[in-house]
């Protein structure tokens, strides 16, 4: 299981030429199916997208990835708030859809080999992935625990 | 256990969608003292825009009311142009906001004025009670919202039995509203 914290600053590396592509700067989670769908790849000043099919291999000390060609500049609106990092979950304000929060998101794991998101994590709680229902610019929205739902009577 | 809040508390909070999107946040509160629960709120733009916002929200397009947020299931669908909203959420009457109205027992005394609503945290807006601010003191007092209850725009007539549910703060007037309405209120609708 991956921290994504810990991942964020990893170096990435082309597997082809072993030439440094850049860093982890964000996360782009696909809320519905519960996975990273993209990394955020800094390089200078500039950002890239590597879809999560071209990752070879995501380690403690590096990220691999196929090749420069997995690199993706930002093109569409929607790249360009990805790259800015509106589906990465750290730092968004942890909401259930009662619209209760638990502070902010401090972490989340992920499954190394596969992408699936496994647990979101504020200040002193994890929620299971399959609560999440949706990353925005703002929160992470949970379904609400049925011990939260029991407290709303 | 019930969890309680001021409608004055919303004010300010984000409307996030479930998609976890900060579409909006609320200017005010509309309130229709006669159904005895929110009607909808005013809202103000984030973020750069910053700003009163055209479109309104109608409560019916809620699908929560937190502590931290108003949650709604998508932009498009829930904040609507005031002319498409239900009336009084468009153009809400100011006559019929029971702030700063006076509560008068059906016993004549006055008790004080009205200075807020109290709201179910996660319920639909509706009001379970009234906070007052006691005549010549700085004393609050919370008093349930009576079911059946006379509403002028000048004052509140509530009966006289409810000076026993009274209390002073937040905290364990959940279970003075639930004694009420076992009570004398009935259950509301």
């Amino acid at each position: 299981m991956i921290n994504a914290r810990d991942a964020i600053g990893r170096p990435v590396l082309s597997r082809a030429s072993a030439e440094e592509l850049g860093e982890v700067r964000h996360f782009v989670t696909d809320a519905a199916e519960r996975r990273i769908a993209d990394v955020v790849v800094r390089n200078g000043r500039s950002d890239a997208l590597v879809p999560w099919a071209a990752i070879t291999g995501f380690g403690p000390d590096a990220v691999l990835i196929e090749d420069a060609s997995s690199l993706r500049a930002p093109e569409s609106d929607a790249d360009k708030a990805d790259v800015a990092g509106r589906r990465d979950p750290l730092g968004k304000v942890l909401l259930n859809d009662q619209g209760n929060s638990a502070g902010d998101v401090t972490d989340l794991e992920f499954d190394e080999s596969s992408g699936a998101l496994h647990s979101v994590r504020a200040k002193d709680l994890a929620v299971e992935a399959s609560r999440v229902r949706g990353v925005g610019s703002y929160a992470v929205v949970v379904h609400a625990s049925d011990e939260a739902r029991a407290l709303l009577g | 256990m019930t969890l309680l809040l001021r409608a004055s508390e919303l004010i300010g909070l984000p409307i996030v969608t479930v998609g976890g999107e900060d579409v909006s946040e609320v200017k005010d509160v509309v309130y229709g003292s006669e159904q005895g629960r929110l009607l909808g709120f005013t809202l103000n733009k984030r973020g750069a825009l910053r700003g009163p916002q055209r479109e309104v929200l109608p409560i019916d397009l809620v699908t929560a009311i937190g502590k931290d947020a108003v949650m709604i299931e998508d932009e498009g669908a829930c904040l609507v142009a005031p002319a498409e909203a239900p009336g009084a959420v468009a153009a809400p009457e100011h006559d019929r906001n029971v702030l700063g109205d006076a509560v008068v027992t059906d016993a004549g005394v006055r008790l004080g004025v009205v200075r807020d609503l109290v709201l179910l945290v996660g319920g639909d807006g509706e009001a379970v009670g009234y906070e007052l601010e006691r005549d010549g003191t700085r004393e609050t007092w919370f008093i349930p919202r009576p079911v059946q209850l006379a509403v002028s725009g000048d004052a509140l007539v509530v009966p006289a039995d409810i000076e026993r549910f009274v209390r002073h703060d937040l905290v364990g007037f959940g279970a003075a509203v639930d004694d009420f309405r076992a009570e004398l209120g009935g259950t509301p609708k």
